[in-house]
């Protein structure tokens, strides 16, 4: 359970003179409880609130639209009141309440629009998560409002080959947050670019998935709908892997920044079928050099998930995914070769 | 100082910049000499350990998509030589490759990967009428020397996973895979019993087992048990064949509790049995109100999460403070 590491790095700030006693203390004291300690109270939290608030709350609000505005409008100002509240309780509750607000306005305007029902409520959900995202919250209330955002403009979207466009754009933001990372981690607003930033990557991993596989058929295939798409993607995936890449080496030799250019060409024409491990990839890379471990182990995870997908696609034959994989296997260890032969060669020179 | 130390250390400033704990100046001087991005050595640390990982994944991945293509003119003599010449690729190079090193520990992911493959080519050319649960089971028995040889954390999760996936199949004949577990208590047993075996093994013996300590394994093992023990306890309630789950519960707690608060600290193994008590003692009460109307239960169950979750996460937080003073 000992984080003893924390206090050591913090004491090696002290006795560095970077900050004094105080400030030390103050760092341990804002000490968050681990991660699944939230997560379990958030789940926990929320299906409370959800409960509660459907057996009293709803039953006025189909009576009544004024009323589910009012309700609404009401959970949201409790839940900004409770999410500036210390504890962890009161942070996960007012998180609840901020869902249920949402949800009701949501559904309140929905009703009221008449016509094009499921745009009207993707358009204010997306504004209200909009709002919500700016307000001092713990970091998962930030990251569910700012998913929230891009769900309601992907629905804004539909679906067609411009969602494809959506995902690559999202994958895009993604890679240029985390890449500079260093740059805005001590701005004022620096909580909700790690909110967006961490939304717009579970996006950009989720997407390929949704966008390239069969079982989204019943929605209209996108690939039916736009030809272009069939390209689009791989050749965007690819093109952000390159370009992660290349700024990742910059101001290197000319020589590495040729080898490396020329390993993405390769590896971007063998992950042709599987865009979403290209994009992967990218955000790996983008991550490790932000120094996220968790997220960089969420993009493992997520290309490992694309393997499975792809075995069940049916765009190509087994064989052919058959002969890509090894292929690529053999690309990647030969690269692992090369990669640790380099940095011999310049550790010697 | 070890890479992965290094790299949590600048992430952990840079969350502390992040929460305006530190200000730009003293996130920039804190993080002197170095800058807030991976260095050189940490990416080659890295890139090392991905690229060998994934290529070893990828390589033994296509042997297992061509050999699912079920190629017709292909003679079965060359698919087994086939199938056997990568078993004995990956094999070889992993005895060749230095000992520990994380590129055999990738050859030996891939060897355990392929002898399912080999296993699977096996059943589909001599037609042994098996059912897939006695492939998995097979395997996880086959992969086993692989894995004893590997100690890495990955090649046990694979054990782990295909070990699950036996139970899970050997009870899921007649019905869908979720379906059947769900509605059987003795294939939520199985998958209790089955992971219960694992967490002993890894309690006992995770330090010769695993190469690099960690809780992963023992995490992994006692979830699904934790798991597998709530959602047979909660219908335990209703049902009276699932009534051993619930009792497994709260033995499970009672036992776990301070194994997990005072033997070996796991503020994780302790907050999934907690939560696991929240969600049956809800259970409970739903079980108990079933004469009332459902907003009065929905209110009162709402009430009862609201008070215990509360209750359990204020204790948790505590107990993480308490260890971390």
């Amino acid at each position: 359970m000992r984080e003893s590491w924390k206090q050591a790095l913090l004491e090696n700030l002290r006795q560095r003179g970077i900050v004094d006693e105080a400030a030390a203390a103050a760092v341990m004291q804002q000490s968050p409880a681990p991660w699944f300690v939230h997560l379990f109270a958030g789940l926990a939290a929320w299906l409370a609130a959800l409960m509660l608030i459907l057996s009293s709350a709803l039953a006025l609000a189909h009576d009544s639209l004024f009323g589910a505005i009012l309700i609404g409008a009401m959970l949201l100002g409790l839940a900004v009141w409770l999410l500036r509240q210390p504890g962890i309780f009161l942070a996960q509750m007012g998180l609840a309440l901020s869902l249920a607000g949402q949800g009701m306005l949501v559904y309140a305007v929905g009703e009221l629009s008449g016509f094009d029902e499921l745009r009207s409520c993707a358009l204010s959900g997306a504004l209200v998560a909009l709002g919500m995202l700016w307000v001092p919250a713990p970091a998962l209330h930030r990251v569910l409002c700012a998913l929230g955002v891009f769900a309601g403009v992907a629905v804004l979207i539909g679906f067609n080959g411009w969602l494809s466009l959506y995902g690559l754009l999202l994958a895009g933001l993604a890679l240029l947050l985390w890449l500079r990372r260093g740059a805005w981690a001590g701005a004022p607003q620096a909580l909700v670019w790690r909110a967006v930033a961490a939304a717009a990557t579970l996006a950009a991993m989720a997407l390929p998935l949704i966008a390239r596989r069969d079982w989204t058929l019943p929605l209209g295939r996108l690939a039916d709908e736009a030809a272009w798409v069939l390209w689009l993607y791989p050749l965007g995936a690819a093109t952000l892997l390159l370009g992660v890449a290349l700024w990742l080496v910059r101001g290197q030799s000319l020589a590495r920044v040729a080898s490396v250019g020329i390993a993405c060409l390769v590896v971007g024409a063998l992950g042709w079928a599987a865009p979403g491990l290209l994009v992967a990839a990218a955000l790996w890379l983008a991550l490790f050099a932000a120094c996220e471990r968790l997220w960089c182990v969420l993009a493992g995870l997520a290309a490992t998930l694309y393997l499975g997908d792809l075995y069940y696609s049916l765009h190509l034959s087994l064989l052919h995914k058959s002969m890509v994989l090894m292929l690529s296997g053999v690309v990647l260890l030969l690269l692992r070769w090369l990669v640790l032969r380099f940095w011999e060669a310049g550790n010697e020179s | 100082m070890d890479h992965m130390d290094e790299l949590r250390r600048r992430d952990q400033l840079l969350s502390w910049g992040e929460q305006g704990l530190l200000t730009p100046t003293q996130l920039k001087r804190a993080l002197a000499p170095a800058t807030s991005a991976a260095s050189a050595a940490q990416w080659r640390w890295a890139l090392d350990r991905l690229l060998g990982f994934y290529g070893c994944l990828l390589l033994a991945l296509g042997v297992i998509f061509f050999f699912a293509f079920n190629w017709d003119e292909l003679h079965r003599g060359h698919k087994l030589a086939a199938a056997a010449l990568a078993l004995s690729g990956f094999a070889v190079a992993a005895f060749i490759l230095q000992s520990g090193s994380a590129f055999q520990h990738a050859c030996l992911f891939g060897a355990a990967l392929t002898t399912g493959a080999l296993l699977a080519l096996i059943g589909q050319i001599y037609q042994t009428g098996a059912d897939i649960w006695q492939l998995f089971a097979g395997w996880s028995a086959l992969m086993l020397p692989w894995v004893l040889l590997s100690r890495s954390a990955a090649s046990w999760m694979l054990l782990w996973l295909v070990v699950n996936l036996a139970v899970l199949r050997y009870f899921a004949v007649h019905a869908g895979w979720l379906g059947s577990i769900l509605t059987s208590a003795s294939g939520l047993l199985a998958a209790v019993l089955t992971n219960l075996l694992l967490l002993l093994v890894f309690e006992m013996a995770g330090g010769w087992l695993l190469l690099r300590p960690g809780r992963l394994l023992h995490r992994l093992c006692g979830l699904a048990l934790v798991a597998a023990l709530t959602v047979g306890g909660c219908i335990g309630w209703w049902q009276h064949e699932y009534r051993e789950l619930l009792v497994g519960l709260l033995l499970a707690a009672l036992i776990g509790l301070p194994v997990y608060l005072r033997r070996r600290p796991d503020l994780f193994m302790v907050a999934i049995l907690a939560y696991s008590l929240v969600v049956l003692t809800a259970a409970g009460l739903i079980r108990l109100l079933d004469p009332l109307d459902g907003f009065g239960v929905l209110q009162l169950v709402g009430i009862q999460l609201l008070a215990s979750s509360a209750a359990v996460s204020v204790w948790l937080h505590r107990l993480y403070r308490e260890a971390n003073a």
